[in-house]
């Protein structure tokens, strides 16, 4: 060959037999194929080192390019070839199609000439926006109206349920105390107790008693005081939790 | 004043939704958005399509297999540089463009036509585009293969709103030859992708 060019930079077996046919300046047809048979299986020793699947697809071409040549060799065989070689040079036309599109495409990519489109989604950001007159100040002044306002939702609730449970305690503390002895006064009841809100749970507790007939309670006058006395060993009935309207 | 179409207001619709969106819409989404079964919704995006682009504005509406994204006019390249940091555009090898670029013709092309038509195996390459974004994969229901297609990325990187605005996508997508050529050599036949025409 006249001027062999060394062809180490071959991307694949086609990308090889089409640089040996356009080294040749021939075009792609069964008899140029079988003319760059030979060459094309003098590189098939740079392949070698190749990984085994790109080795084989060499192979194939290798395959298809010595069936095409021993094909023209015998007499009477060419017309077959030409059929049979259809194959071959059309895939080797349809490759080299291929790569000239693909030199515009690269030409393109690289000039740069992109479409853009909007990175990511946009978000809805929540954010707070203090007013512009906020100062530390107005804060600590909200801060205070709250909990000022928090205070009494806060207290109810918890006075109501000592009442209940102290009127609980002191139905018991009463029944305890009128078992052991069988005469007491509202004084006795009270004793070391201070404060209006147990003088009301222990009137209370003494209505309820009443109410249930565990006890019976006299006054002979307005502030005179009141006695208290068992009714009768009644059946023991469970203290039962008084409604605050009791 | 007059009802507005229907038509009319897919139309304004799609906008809306287009101008939200930041990735690319699929004809599924779009259909599920609207309200209407994926025909319709298709060929809502390509009406939609071919007068938006026409108007000759800043914005064009692209379109890969079924994905659509709003994105610049490919001439105003300079001035949306300017504003987005330009995607670090990598380097492709010879074998990387020469893949691409039968995808880009041919697709959605299965592993086994694309190899036919570059001579070699194609499994390293495709695995290297689609982790690189170049290419997407999905599974072909009539086929029952996986095809592949370039993304809306590198369709965006060419400055194209379709792969048909390619230089010979006629000749190099459908041409009889090529048909014929993967027939012979594949067994099957290699329908080219072909979408209900917008115009």
């Amino acid at each position: 060959m006249s001027h062999t060019v060394k062809l180490d930079q071959f991307e694949g077996p086609l990308d090889l037999l089409l640089r040996l046919i356009e080294q040749e300046e021939i075009d792609i047809t069964t008899i140029a194929l079988a003319r760059v048979c030979e060459e094309y299986l003098a590189h098939l020793a740079q392949v070698e080192h190749r990984p085994p699947e790109e080795v084989a697809d060499f192979l194939v071409i290798a395959a298809k390019l010595l069936y095409l040549k021993s094909l023209l060799l015998v007499p009477g065989m060419e017309g077959e070839a030409e059929a049979d070689a259809t194959g071959l040079a059309e895939q080797l036309r349809i490759y080299r199609a291929f790569i000239e599109a693909s030199r515009a495409l690269e030409a393109r990519y690289a000039s740069g000439v992109a479409c853009y489109a909007t990175e990511r989604a946009p978000v809805v950001t929540a954010a707070f926006l203090p007013p512009p007159r906020l100062t530390a100040m107005s804060l600590r002044d909200a801060c205070v109206r709250v909990i000022a306002e928090l205070e009494p939702i806060v207290r109810i609730p918890r006075a109501v349920i000592g009442r209940v449970i102290s009127i609980d305690e002191r139905i018991t503390e009463i029944r305890q105390l009128v078992a052991s002895q069988p005469y007491a006064t509202f004084d006795d009841v009270l004793r070391g107790r201070v404060g209006s809100d147990q003088r009301i749970v222990s009137f209370l507790a003494i209505l309820e008693l009443v109410k249930q007939r565990v006890i019976e309670a006299e006054q002979s006058g307005r502030f005179a005081p009141i006695s208290v006395k068992v009714v009768m060993e009644t059946v023991h009935t469970p203290p039962v939790a008084v409604p605050r309207d009791a | 004043m007059a009802k507005a179409s229907p038509t009319i207001d897919l139309h304004r619709a799609l906008e809306a939704l287009l101008f939200l969106a930041g990735k690319p819409f699929s004809m599924r989404k779009i259909a599920e958005l609207l309200g209407t079964d994926q025909r319709t919704a298709r060929s809502a995006v390509d009406a939609f399509r071919t007068t938006w682009n026409a108007r000759g504005g800043g914005t064009v509406v692209a379109m890969v297999d079924s994905e659509v994204q709003l994105v610049t006019h490919a001439d105003l390249h300079e001035i949306a540089e300017q504003y987005v940091k330009d995607e670090t555009r990598s380097e492709l090898t010879r074998p990387q463009l020469e893949a691409l670029t039968v995808i880009a013709y041919r697709g959605p092309i299965t592993k086994a036509e694309l190899e036919q038509i570059r001579g070699v195996h194609c499994g390293l390459i495709l695995r290297n585009l689609l982790i690189r974004g170049l290419v997407e994969e999905r599974r072909d229901p009539e086929k029952h293969e996986d095809v592949y297609t370039i993304s809306m990325d590198f369709l965006r990187h060419l400055g194209l709103t379709d792969a048909r605005e390619l230089p010979e996508y006629e000749h190099l997508h459908g041409s009889g030859i090529i048909q014929q050529y993967l027939q012979h050599v594949t067994g099957t036949t290699p329908e080219p992708h072909v979408d209900a025409p917008a115009v």
